[in-house]
């Protein structure tokens, strides 16, 4: 199975519809708390990028190239969300946001270099 | 919850559900695809299922898979203040859910035509709650509906049109 592509296909999707919706709900760079997680404008537009570029690269079949830069953006902002918060006063990616930049990120390594699609041998 | 806007309140929930969704899914792929290179027979199956649906299939599958993420977020937040739309809105989830883990199973039965049904009665029905003023239309509502549609356009394509291109599969190689 090849990761990487399930990987780009499910949060493309996904992010961008959060993405869209989360822009529609919150505008401003005032922090909500949505639930548990707290988002303003910059945080809904970071969703709407990852989620542009996942469906980028599933059209431009560069997927593996997402998963590793996924890892990489999600394992630097999870240490960032322990940082004061919202980070440099604009962007909240702390609370419960740690444990799911966390887990976004080791899937994308898992996806990016763990699991590459083996080669199709031909019969 | 404090966000405000065109969001009714027990909708962030929903999008709560949306954001841990990406996470599910690839934690479980993830599983499957080690555990199957690991030798478990059950896996590869699973995975074979999955290589074997096609990709417009697969998005649908990915659609539904929203609308029951959604319907489950809401659930909890209706349940006390409206105990019919609560378990209808738990119904419609697992329903979903259980039609999406039935493809990969069987995938010759008719499982499309289920998905289709629940997909129509979710959409049918919101804009029934909304035409007669029960439910007042917002982002989330709208975005789940328009994904529910682009689903069922896509368990409706002919089979040839929905097949896969081999360097666009899942399991196909890409690089």
């Amino acid at each position: 199975m090849n990761l990487s592509r399930a990987y780009a296909t499910v949060f493309g999707v996904v992010y961008t519809l959060v993405g869209v919706v989360g822009l529609l709900v919150a505008p401003t760079l005032a922090v909500a708390t949505l639930i548990v997680f707290p988002v303003n404008v910059l945080h809904n537009a970071v969703h709407l990028l990852v989620g542009v570029l996942g469906i980028a690269a599933v059209v431009s079949n560069r997927t593996v190239e997402y998963a590793r830069a996924m890892a990489v953006v999600f394992a630097v902002l999870t240490l960032a969300g322990f940082l004061p918060q919202p980070l440099l006063g604009l962007v909240p990616i702390g609370g419960l946001d740690i444990v799911l930049h966390a887990a976004t990120a080791v899937l994308a390594a898992a996806a990016g270099w763990l699991y590459r699609p083996r080669p199709t041998v031909a019969a | 919850m404090s966000v405000g806007g065109p969001m009714a309140g027990e909708h962030g929930a929903a999008m709560v559900a949306l954001l841990f969704l990406p996470v599910a899914l690839m934690a479980g792929l993830t599983l499957v695809e080690g555990a199957a290179r690991s030798g478990s027979a059950a896996a590869a199956r699973l995975r074979l299922a999955l290589q074997e649906t096609p990709a417009a299939a697969r998005l649908a599958l990915l659609g539904m898979l929203v609308s029951a993420a959604v319907h489950l977020g809401l659930a909890p937040g209706h349940l006390a203040e409206d105990p019919v739309l609560g378990a209808l809105f738990v119904l419609d989830g697992a329903a979903l859910g259980a039609v999406a883990a039935w493809s990969l199973v069987r995938p010759r039965a008719g499982w499309r035509l289920a998905g289709a049904v629940l997909l129509l009665a979710g959409v049918l029905a919101y804009a029934g709650y909304v035409v007669t003023g029960a439910e007042s239309a917002d982002a989330v509502g709208v975005a789940t509906k328009v994904v529910e549609l682009a689903a069922l356009g896509l368990l409706a394509l002919p089979g040839r049109l929905a097949a896969p291109h081999p360097s666009r599969h899942f399991g196909g190689q890409t690089r």
